[in-house]
């Protein structure tokens, strides 16, 4: 009964969210409560450590508790939020100090995602992809607020640790990303345009979608580095 | 001394920890086997401690991808895949051979002193050893080279990664033929790091790596 696929169903994220997001309708409320609670916990509106009481960000963000258990249980996969039983459950901590041992990570990682996700999507998954840099180029940086740019970013390097098709590769990068994200956002106010960091995005996604590894492999390992010099400059 | 024998009221925190330990072993190990159900009021029983700390450490290893709860089913030693042989590999050709190469680079004189010794126990693994023994060992020389790259992240998914790993090893024991030739080619990378190399630690770590991947795969 217990066959081969059990394993990869426990810590993949939610399948087809990315789509949804850009149909806001066909959510679910467990779906909208996930991205409501997501964007709180990266964008530090929940500060690191903090405790998360179920019925208040029921009530606050006006769903059911049911589908705010059910965000939480993802949003515990993807290590934005730890509980423990009978103490309850809290956001993760984010220690600037490991900036350095998560760069570290990302730098080794990231590069290999891109390429492989060059190298092995299929062909739906590279149309996606292309889609999406359309998407992320066509934004106006400028009417687009802050939380909006945040969840493109989100968006981008999610469908590409999705297009590598490496389960344990997507655990890892999501976790890491999160992570480096939350400590991005502590100084969000005093860094460099978020805009053209987004944007760097379109050059990414079009080498993937056009099958050319090495400069999706080049880029991202320049965009990790060059976000990593940009917090670390001001540190 | 087993942990049935540590007093029971050392608080939850540590008991879990102790019992995530134990679960995890035995789950890397194959003593649970792949698809077996995971009894927690069995488990708490067995190891001398309360349900909460065992559940705690069981949702610890669910995160580790060790086991899989599902609702109103229950929670099973999750299968081991060999489709993710390759995607484990993907990861350790990386990482394996960071770690490494940061040990070597910038362990503490306490920990190249412990590598050292490692080394010297390790070059007296005999043929004839029990794999499974030998098998820990290797697992015991992988943490502390983890351990020694001093980047705590990196030694966590390196852990984790390294589990996966061992369960494929467990699985096919019997019939890979050269576990403690296997073994004993980490002399040389704990020399390495030791010696402060970081070239040679890497480039022996990968070889290792990927030698292990081959091996496994020379039996499918």
């Amino acid at each position: 009964m217990h066959d081969v696929v059990v394993g990869r169903i426990v810590t993949v994220s939610i399948p087809g969210l990315d789509e949804l997001e850009a149909d806001p309708e066909g959510m679910s409320f467990a779906d909208r409560a996930y991205l409501a609670i997501r964007d709180k916990l990266i964008m530090l509106d929940i500060r690191p450590g903090e405790a998360i009481v179920e019925s208040e960000l029921s009530a606050e963000l006006q769903f059911g508790r049911t589908p705010v258990r059910e965000a939480l249980k993802r949003l515990e996969a993807d290590r934005l939020v730890v509980s423990y039983p009978r103490r309850g459950t809290f956001a993760t901590g984010v220690d600037v100090a490991d900036l350095r041992h998560i760069s570290q990570i990302r730098v080794n990682l990231e590069p290999v995602a891109a390429r492989t996700a060059a190298d092995v999507a299929s062909a739906a998954t590279r149309e996606h992809l292309a889609r999406l840099a359309d998407d992320v180029h066509g934004l106006d940086a400028v009417a687009v607020d802050r939380t909006e740019l945040m969840r493109w970013d989100h968006k981008v390097h999610r469908a590409i640790y999705r297009a590598a098709g490496n389960p344990h590769l997507e655990d890892v990068l999501v976790r890491y990303y999160n992570l480096a994200t939350r400590i991005y956002c502590l100084f969000l106010d005093r860094l460099p345009s978020v805009a053209d960091h987004v944007e760097e995005h379109t050059n990414l996604l079009r080498a993937i979608a056009a099958g050319d590894a090495d400069t999706a492999a080049a880029v991202t390992l320049e965009h990790v580095t060059g976000f990593e010099k940009s917090v670390r400059a001001i540190v | 001394m087993t942990l049935a024998d540590q007093p029971v009221e050392v608080g939850v925190e540590r008991n879990a920890d102790r019992a995530y330990e134990v679960i995890r072993e035995r789950l890397v190990m194959l003593d649970i086997r792949p698809g077996e159900p995971i009894n927690d009021e069995r488990l708490a029983a067995e190891l001398g401690v309360g349900r909460t700390p065992v559940r705690e450490a069981v949702k610890r290893l669910e995160r580790d991808r060790l086991v899989v709860a599902y609702p109103r089913r229950g929670t099973f030693a999750t299968a081991v895949d060999l489709t993710d042989l390759a995607d484990i590999s993907e990861i350790r050709k990386q990482l394996e051979p960071t770690a490494a190469a940061r040990a070597a680079r910038t362990a503490s004189t306490g920990a190249r002193a412990r590598l050292e010794a490692l080394a010297r126990s390790i070059a007296e693994i005999d043929d004839g050893d029990d794999p499974r023994e030998v098998l820990r060992r290797d697992v015991h020389v992988h943490r502390e080279i983890y351990r020694a790259s001093g980047n705590p992240h990196l030694e966590q998914i390196l852990i984790t990664l390294d589990g996966h790993a061992t369960r494929i090893w467990c699985l096919f024991l019997d019939r890979l033929p050269d576990v403690a030739d296997h073994v004993r080619e980490h002399v040389a990378l704990l020399q390495a790091i030791v010696a402060g190399d970081e070239t040679a630690a890497a480039d022996l770590t990968l070889a290792h790596v990927t030698g292990f991947e081959a091996a496994v795969r020379a039996l499918l």
